[in-house]
């Protein structure tokens, strides 16, 4: 079970953990884009961070939602749609819950997945986001099937995460501001698909 | 005045560009800067919340246009479009132009007044100034070129020396079909025609491209003008005015509105709602329960490639193009069999579109400009999708699409080689795709595919109408939720009722696999008995008949179980013509009907019924205020005997091949029954004059559609052989409300015990009488009320083909000898009121 309260430290630690690599992310960013990732998402969830005592009252669904409003209104670059849609798709998934279940887990993840997909129509393989995303969303779903406990399914995930984030290095963007570097754009991590680790990572680390 | 949202990554960008077309706009536009975000360290970037406000700033119900600079400036504003709402959403469409020059051709247009798609179509256009300037050719460019074509086809139409207007009053307007029929009338003929629509006030077109039509978008009530010019002017000019007087013999009922789905609750735009049920519409009854297979349609991904041998690009294009065309010529025998020649007639709209000249002047000009093959196809394909995407709102177009994406996949696979399209199921599923095209729904292995949903689709399309004649369960317009759903989730199907459960419980799956397996006992029953005779439980023989529109139809309804033609309507053969048929031409149709049913099997032939609903343009009845009571059937024939005598004669002389019976329609009044048997006498005289040979018994009758023939019956019968009840008619005229006028259409049904009560009293009397009477409206293959029908005496049904087998399998339940029947017919007989009477069917 994740409760609320450890889906609130999971949203200050993705803050925390997203200020400290603020210039790493920036400097991934840098070698192929604008070089702006580490801002946004800082940006984007430092504005979270300060919202985070006003969610006392709020269940599980309209949490995730009020984030996604928040990433959307702040982030700035094409992260902000994207993990905006995703927090706003897992949220309505979630909607009303005061605790999630292994099954919640999946389906939540899987929601905000596919939001993420359909915004920025990328797929596996383009060197985004989608890259971590899409393996992690299907782990997970694969794991609670088989009867593994959340905690083990989160800890696997982070597994997934971080060779979805390797694997981004050798590949061309085919989406995004690093697709007009075209070749260039081979031998570099993805920023996107760091920061989606970290922040996978962080969920991990808040339900133990 | 349509509203301009400028929207970039950076504020001062968005904000002069915003005051460079102000001046344009001579300050008159309504025009909102979205650009950066706010953070003063890092303002660079693009924020939905601000776009969104931008777009209410300036949002009218005009609508709003949208330009973008790059990256996420367009996600941002995708986002922002997500929290409209629904209606305001509609009127917001973001624009692909140029971003300088897009916003300052867009905003001056606007200023002027222009409306949504005129102003996109110039911003589309609005770099082409500088590349010309430049002497760059960018035809590869979307829309380029097009301005000029209209400026060519818009001069040349002008000059021409034949123009003429029309209304079309069909109820789907200028779609595929009729698009289709002129495309043919004016291809390979020695001159040239253009449409537009003035209604919509369109450009002229060039009537030999079946997109160009399209894209004129003409609804019903709409008026275009056709321009002849060139040798054949004169001669095209007719056959196109037959058509669209006539209105291409299509019904003209008005369409029915298209009332916005309610949409289930949910929190996004492609949200499940909670109950995992979704609803749409029912295109095929039936139910189904298995794992869902998705799939889409999309035009496969052809990357952009150069070549340096543009004539071996295009000779490789050639050959694709007439292999496809072999191939839908295949698709389309293959279902003729299968689903009927009707439906199998899509697949020549497909062939059309295949020879397209406006879409092959273009996929030409980009190979030539060194552009391969498939991408040149694929990229102009595109273009012509976009054009029609941007023809909003309209669900008929939107079935083109579909059709396009279809005959261009099939293109590109002769041109790679490589297999796109075909879906390969072995495994029982229910097939959920975003649209389903009519190659893909004639193709399917109707074994494995117990199901077809679909997120969009109208009931009017082409893969509908094949989805039908499969028999397969399907729905359509299940919206975007349908692509949530995971792969071979087990999921259950009402196809009766347009529901798609996607969480079903044990006790709804058990209910369903109910259903569904009486219904499937019921389908292959009715289908392996289709060709027994008509019998009942108590072993009475029930003939059951077709009705058929023309001569080729009666293979097929011979093949559905019909044992023989109820009602053969001959104004078909009338329509889509300049002329009356010749007496020699009706007789080489009818004869053909009589050799294709044998000596014995029935063939009644109605004689010419126009008026009403059915105009044929060279029969010029005048402008009556009220038609259906005006000159139609026998009442037209009798003030035109030349022409009715033809008629008659050729029948008299086709009743020589076979069991052909003669059927006058709309008759009111003795007296007119009368002149009319006095007419075929006279055509018997003049035969046996000439020693032309006919049946000398042959078998006369009366359609009875009006109630004073009901009333004077006594009268009518010992004239003829036989009475058929048109139900459809008959019940209009017995309510007196008109059965296409929507607002009291209802009145119409029936069920109304008034209607059944004429009906059981013209049973009895022909009965009585000792006379055949059979009916041949809707009613005649509606299984519910056939027992009632039964119970009053009647022994004799014609119905469309489709409906024949299970009305035979039904027939066989029931014992026309019980006393519940006979109580039945009592109880119906004596209800108040229609849904009294539906409470004792049921
Ligand atoms: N279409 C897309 N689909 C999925 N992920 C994407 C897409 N486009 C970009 N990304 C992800 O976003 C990351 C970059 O995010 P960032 O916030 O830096 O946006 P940006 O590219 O600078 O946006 P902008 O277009 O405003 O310049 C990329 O590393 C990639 O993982
Ligand atoms: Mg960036």
């Amino acid at each position: 079970m994740i409760t609320k309260q450890q889906v609130l430290d999971w949203l200050r630690k993705s803050s925390d953990v997203l200020e400290e690599n603020r210039q790493y992310l920036t400097k991934l960013d840098t070698a192929i884009g604008d070089a702006d990732h580490g801002n946004n998402m800082y940006r984007g969830f430092n504005k979270v961070k300060s919202q985070l005592d006003d969610h006392a009252d709020k269940d599980i669904g309209a949490i995730l939602k009020a984030v996604a409003m928040t990433l959307i209104s702040t982030v700035g670059g094409a992260s902000g749609p994207l993990y905006g849609t995703f927090f706003l798709q897992a949220g309505t998934k979630m909607a009303g819950k005061a605790e999630l279940d292994g099954d919640s887990l999946a389906v939540m993840f899987r929601a905000g997945v596919d939001g993420v997909k359909m915004r920025g129509k990328a797929q596996p393989g383009d060197k985004t986001m989608i890259d971590v995303l899409e393996p992690v969303a299907q782990a997970i779903e694969n794991d609670i099937k088989e009867g593994k406990s959340v905690s083990d399914t989160l800890h696997h995930a982070v597994e997934v995460a971080e060779k979805g984030v390797a694997d981004t290095i050798p590949l061309i963007a085919k989406k995004g501001r690093a697709s007009y570097l075209g070749e260039r754009s081979k031998d570099h991590q993805d920023p996107g698909a760091t920061s989606s680790m970290m922040i996978i990572k962080a969920l991990s680390e808040s339900v133990g | 005045m349509v509203g301009i949202v400028i929207v970039s990554h950076s504020k001062p960008l968005a904000e002069s560009l915003r005051d460079l077309a102000l001046e344009m706009g001579q300050n008159k536009a309504r025009i909102a800067a979205a650009g950066g975000v706010d953070d003063p360290d890092n303002p660079v970037g693009t924020d939905a919340m601000k776009i969104l406000e931008a777009i209410q700033e300036v949002y009218s119900d005009d609508g709003v246009l949208v330009f973008m600079d790059m990256g996420s400036a367009i996600m941002s504003a995708e986002m922002a479009l997500e929290f409209l709402d629904e209606t305001q959403r509609e009127n917001v469409k973001l624009c692909g132009a140029s971003f300088v020059e897009g916003v300052v051709a867009a905003t001056a247009l606007a200023a002027s007044g222009a409306e949504m798609d005129e102003i996109i179509r110039e911003a589309k256009l609005a770099l082409k100034g500088k590349t010309a300037q430049l002497g760059e050719d960018d035809s590869d460019d979307e829309g380029t070129g097009t301005a000029e074509e209209a400026r060519e086809s818009n001069e040349t139409a002008g000059n021409a020396d034949i123009k003429e207007e029309y209304t079309l009053r069909n109820t789907m307007g200028l779609h595929a079909r009729p698009a289709a029929k002129v495309v043919q009338t004016v291809t390979g003929r020695d001159a040239e025609v253009f449409i537009r629509n003035i209604t919509r006030e369109s450009d002229f077109v060039s009537a030999k491209s079946m997109n160009s039509l399209i894209s004129l978008n003409v609804q019903q009530n709409d008026t275009v003008q056709v321009a002849y010019t060139g040798t054949e002017a004169e001669a095209l000019q007719e056959l196109i005015s037959e058509m669209m007087k006539s209105n291409f013999g299509e019904s003209t009922a008005p369409a029915p509105k298209r009332t916005k789905k309610a949409s289930p609750k949910k929190d996004s735009r492609s949200g499940m709602p909670d109950d995992g049920v979704l609803k749409g519409i029912s295109i095929s009854p039936g139910f189904a329960i298995a794992p869902v297979k998705q799939y889409s349609v999309t035009l496969p991904d052809i990357e952009e490639e150069k070549q340096d041998n543009p004539e071996m690009e295009l000779s490789l294009l050639r050959d694709a193009l007439a292999e496809a065309e072999k191939e839908i010529e295949e698709v389309k025998q293959k279902s003729s069999n299968e689903i009927g020649e009707v439906e199998a007639a899509i697949f020549d709209a497909q062939i059309l579109l295949l020879k397209d000249p406006e879409l092959l002047k273009k996929v030409d000009a980009r190979i030539a400009e060194g552009l391969t093959a498939p991408y040149a196809w694929r990229s102009s394909l595109d273009d012509v999708i976009e054009m029609y995407e941007q023809i909003t709102g309209d669900s008929i177009i939107s079935t083109r699409v579909i059709d396009l994406i279809d005959v261009g996949t099939r293109v590109l696979e002769k041109l790679t080689g490589e297999n796109f399209s075909d879906i390969d199921i072995n495994e029982p599923c229910i097939l959920c795709m975003n649209e389903i095209s009519p190659s893909d729904a004639a193709s399917l292995n109707t074994e494995s595919v117990l199901g077809i949903c679909c997120e969009k689709g109208s009931d009017v399309s082409h893969s509908a109408i094949i989805a039908r004649s499969l028999g397969i369960p399907t729905v359509f317009n299940l919206g975007p939720a349908l692509s949530e759903i995971k792969e071979d989730t087990e999921v259950v199907l009402n196809a009766e009722t347009g529901e798609l459960f996607t969480k079903p419980d044990d006790t709804l799956k058990q209910q369903i696999a109910k259903e569904r397996a009486h219904w499937l006992e019921v389908k292959e029953k009715a289908h392996d008995g289709r060709k027994e005779q008509g019998i009942t439980a108590n072993g009475e023989r029930i003939e059951v008949l077709a009705n058929v529109g023309d001569e080729h139809e009666i293979n097929q309804v011979l093949d559905l179980g019909a044992e023989g033609v109820g009602l053969f309507r001959s104004e078909f053969l009338f329509m889509e013509r300049t002329e009356a048929p010749n007496e020699d031409e009706q007789f080489k149709a009818y004869k053909s009907a009589a050799q294709s049913l044998g000596k014995k099997k029935p063939l009644v032939i109605r004689t010419l019924d126009v008026g009403g609903d059915k105009p044929v343009s060279y029969i010029s009845i005048g402008e009556e205020e009220n038609p259906f009571l005006g000159q139609r059937g026998i009442r037209y024939c009798l003030s035109e005997p030349e022409m009715f005598k033809e008629q008659l004669r050729a029948l008299l002389r086709a009743s020589a091949f076979g069991n052909l019976q003669i059927m006058f329609p709309m008759i009111a009044t003795a007296g007119e029954l009368r002149k009319a048997l006095n007419l075929l006498e006279e055509c018997r005289a003049e035969l046996d004059e000439k020693g032309l040979k006919y049946n000398e018994k042959i078998k006369t009758g009366i359609m009875i559609e009006v109630p004073s023939a009901v009333e004077t019956l006594d009268t009518l019968l010992p004239l003829i052989d036989f009475v058929s009840i048109g139900t459809n008619d008959l019940s209009q005229y017995m309510m007196a409300a008109d059965r296409t006028n929507p607002s009291v259409g209802p009145l119409t049904s029936y069920y109304q015990p008034a209607v059944l009560r004429v009906i059981e009293r013209t049973i009895r009397m022909a009965n009585e009488a000792g006379k055949e009477v059979s009916m041949c409206g809707e009613m005649a293959r509606d299984v519910k009320v056939m027992p009632v029908l039964l119970a009053f005496g009647l022994r004799k049904f014609s119905m469309s083909a489709a409906g024949i087998p299970e009305f035979k399998y039904r027939l066989k339940k029931i014992d026309t000898e019980s006393s519940g029947l006979g109580e039945l017919a009592a109880n119906v007989l004596s209800a108040r009121s229609p849904e009294e009477v539906k409470e004792y069917l049921s």
